[in-house]
């Protein structure tokens, strides 16, 4: 091979790398996210903590989790110069007001991660378990505990989480419009019944656990267990 | 093969590649896996959400919030 031959292929694998260098972009940092790359071979990808692109040849493996918080220390604002060297972006965050130092801002968020690969994976890729709960009524929910407890690698782990979580877990009417809905459903169940069905609703709000049906309507937390046995009995009527 | 899952708010991405590939995350060459669940609390709201990728599948199941039922909604 000439130098002539040499300097086109190194030219042509510079522009080969710099198509995607160029056609870089910053990854969504608002979004919560999971990646999970395996294989083996070759890949020019950007690496999602550093956003720079990286090659890498034989067996590869990455993970990378991100969690958004209310940090920006990029400018929104696509017409201003975005700079990448520490001065630059010191001065602009200086006088732009869309800058913010509130890493504390965070989702509400529960998650479990679990990869397995053995041998049998070899070619085949990875097993790969998540398990997310996102929002405040959803990390307090049955629903999240029902996930992690179906996820659970053995009976005692499960009945484990399943004893913690029923020990902490109130459900809020004040902030969950669905647990409202519920409970106004059994008043407006009650209002249109018959005096042998309002006994009825009365007796099962009473056998789980509340004085009156006004200490159930009105309370502004409610024990999951009793609550959801209160609305299935309600409904069965 | 290239399985793609999406729901308000949540987007699971799966590419399983015996050969060459080339998207916006870059270009792979060989056998490999690639796996991305995105979740974008704003429109996700309250989410409770099980992802269970293994060589031969991809299941997604979202949980009912107020109660223990799983559901396969996606």
């Amino acid at each position: 091979m000439n130098v002539n031959q040499m300097r086109g292929s190194l030219m042509a694998v510079i522009s080969f790398i710099s198509f995607f260098v160029t056609g870089c972009s910053s990854i969504v940092r608002e979004n919560i996210i999971s990646s999970i790359n395996t294989g083996i071979g070759a890949t020019i990808a950007e690496n999602p903590q550093t956003q720079l692109y990286e090659v890498k040849i034989g067996y590869i493996r990455s993970q990378f989790y991100s969690i958004p918080t209310g940090k920006m220390v990029l400018v929104e604002d696509s017409e201003l110069p975005v700079a990448i060297d520490g001065k630059t972006l010191k001065a602009l965050s200086k006088y732009n007001p869309n800058t913010s130092n509130k890493a504390d801002l965070t989702p509400e968020l529960v998650s479990g991660i679990k990869v397995h690969s053995g041998a049998e994976h070899l070619f085949l890729g990875v097993d790969v378990s998540e398990n997310f709960a996102v929002g405040k009524e959803a990390v307090n929910s049955r629903a999240a505990t029902a996930m992690y407890i179906t996820e659970a690698q053995n009976a005692g782990v499960a009945s484990a989480a399943s004893l913690a979580a029923q020990s902490t877990l109130k459900i809020s009417t004040v902030s969950a419009p669905e647990v409202q809905s519920l409970v106004a459903e059994v008043a407006k169940k009650y209002s249109g019944s018959s005096k042998e069905q309002q006994e009825k609703i009365e007796k099962i709000v009473k056998d789980n656990g509340y004085k009156t049906l006004n200490s159930f309507v009105d309370a502004t937390s409610h024990d999951p267990v009793p609550f959801l046995k209160i609305i299935s009995e309600v409904n069965k009527l | 093969m290239v399985s793609t899952r999406e729901q308000l708010g949540v987007t699971v991405n799966e590419a399983k590649i015996l050969g060459v590939m080339v998207n916006k995350g870059g270009f792979s060459a060989g056998l490999g896996l690639q796996h991305t669940v995105e979740i974008a609390p704003k429109s996700a709201g309250n989410l409770a959400i099980s992802i269970n990728s293994s060589p031969y599948s991809l299941k997604v199941k979202s949980f009912s919030l107020y109660s223990s039922i799983k559901q396969d909604s996606l």
